[in-house]
Order: structure tokens, then sequence, then C-alpha cells
């Protein structure tokens, strides 16, 4: 009889244990706008309103100009660019990805 | 006497029991971002496996692994099941990482070690009580469609990048997401002030 006591609180004190609360990333938002400035890993971009957003980016993160593949050298201060990003609970906001625009000459 | 202990014994029991719903509910909030622990995963997994009979779990796919079939799964992927497992299978989506339990991993070996039988009764018959809906029709269609998806949920390990772009302009989409879109890029065309 005890045993099965035992046995039935344990069973419910393991059904109550608190699951644990996942870390949540937010929503993707996405900025237009032009480079500002732009550092190592770091970039500001002058949204189309005139706000500037910063945003983080590494070495993994996709950056493209139309369907080609580049990497972070070619952001340049100027350019025009739409970046996907997340907001962390820090508010650092962290890029997904980075589109360039085209550049001038290919415009012409 | 001895109804009397088994009456006892049944009531304690209900009275834990009861004790262990209201601790969960009120322990968890029934919120729905929350990781299931370890005993609630593997409790799961084992009904799932026991509500599918053993005739089902051992049903062969009768569509064959054809590339043409192969690319009708991913549309119908890209379509259907992307919004909450994600175009690569993870389930890092906005809806899945919402969802309780969140969406397995396809490509992990929980999921590729079901049979195919297994995938295709998931898939008609959806699971209770998770975000899994039931996506039978009835038609021999809509049966081909879902052995056509099988094929395509083991090809998700080793899915490319090509079929992940192909995904994306399939993917659902608002009005809004399609409007954004054009404007981005007329945007990165030169188009309209900076």
């Amino acid at each position: 009889m005890n045993r099965m006591l035992i046995m039935a609180v344990a069973l419910a004190g393991a059904l109550a244990l608190p699951a644990g609360v996942s870390a949540h990333e937010g929503h993707v938002h996405k900025v237009l706008g032009t480079i500002a400035s732009v550092q190592a890993t770091q970039l500001d971009v002058k949204t189309t309103d005139g706000k500037i957003v910063t945003i983080v980016f590494d070495a993994k993160t996709p950056v493209t100009r139309g369907k080609a593949k580049l990497d972070a050298a070619a952001l340049k201060t100027g350019d025009r660019i739409s970046v996907d990003y997340t907001e962390g609970k820090d508010k650092i906001n962290t890029a997904k990805t980075i589109k360039l625009g085209e550049s001038p000459a290919a415009r012409k | 006497m001895r109804f009397l202990k088994w009456a006892g014994l049944v009531s304690a029991f209900l009275v834990v029991a009861a004790l262990a719903a209201v601790g969960y509910v009120r322990s968890t909030g029934l919120r729905a971002r929350a990781t299931p622990g370890a005993l609630e995963t593997r409790v799961a997994r084992t009904m799932r496996s026991l509500a599918i009979s053993s005739r089902d779990r051992a049903r062969e796919n009768p569509v064959t692994a054809s590339e043409e079939a192969l690319q009708s799964g991913l549309e119908h992927y890209a379509d259907h099941c992307a919004v909450c497992h994600g175009n690569d299978g993870r389930g890092l989506t906005d809806f899945g990482r919402g969802l309780f339990p969140p969406p397995p991993d396809l490509r992990a070996p929980p999921t590729q070690e079901l049979t195919d039988g297994e995938l295709f009764y998931v898939i008609e018959n959806g699971i209770r009580f998770t975000g899994m809906p039931a996506f039978s029709t009835g038609t021999p269609d809509g049966e081909a469609e879902s052995w056509k998806l099988v094929h395509f949920i083991r090809r998700l390990p080793q899915v490319g990048e090509a079929d992940l772009e192909r995904m994306k302009a399939l993917n659902p989409r608002s009005p809004a997401e399609i409007r954004l879109e054009l404007e981005e890029e007329r945007f990165l065309r030169g188009e309209g002030p900076p």
C-alpha cells in the first residue's frame, strides 16, 4: 500500500515538473535604406525615412546582390541595402540576410 | 475490509492525480512557449507509436521515388508544411517556435527512423493535442500526394540550396508580404528615393 502511494506521488511529481521555458527569437523585421557606416561586424542603415538602424552580422550572414553571393567586404557606405533582421531581448538587431542593391554601373 | 482498502487506494490515486494536474496547469500556465520535458517527449512518442497499428506501420510507399515525385513532394511541402516545419525541416519558423510541442526536426533520427507507413499515417491523420493537422482528403489522389511527401521528407536531410530557393518562391505569402517584396525589389533596382 505504502509503496503504491509513493509511486503515485512520484508520478504526480514528475508530471507536475515545470517545463523549461525556451529562448524565443523575435520576429523578422526588414529595413530598406542606404549604408551610413560599416565596420567589421556592424553596420548602420539610414532608412528611407531618415532613421538610423544599427545591425550586427557575422561571417555566416548571407550577403547577396541579385543571385550573386558576396562577402561582407562588399558592403560599402552609400550602397542601397535591404536587411532582414531579428531584434533580441538585449535590443541588439542581428542580420539574417543582407541584400545589396544593383551597382550603379548595372543600372545604366 | 478488502473493498475499503482498494477504495482508499483508488481515492488516494485520484487525489494525487488531480493534484498533479492542478500542479501541471499552474506551474506551466499552459503556455505554448516552452520546451516539453524529456518525460513528456518520451510519453508523447510512446503514445504516438501505440496509436499507429502494425498494419499502418508496415505500409510501403506505393509511389516510385522518381525525380518527378520528389519535385511534386517539394512543391506540396513548401505550400502546406513549411509554414511550421520550415523549408529546411528544422521547424525554426515563427509558427513552429510558438507551438507546443514544437514541430520536430524532420531531418533528425526520431523522424527519419519512422517507417514510411508511420510518416504517411501522421500526414494523413494528424496528431491530436499538437499543431499537426490531418491532411487526408479521402481520395486516391490525396493519398498519392501524401506518399510523395513521404519521399520528400526522406530527402530533407540532403536538401540543397537550389531546392531551398525554389521552396522560398513557393511558400504562401500574405498580400502585405508580396507588397513588401515588390517594394524591396524596386528599391534595390535603384528606383525611388534612397
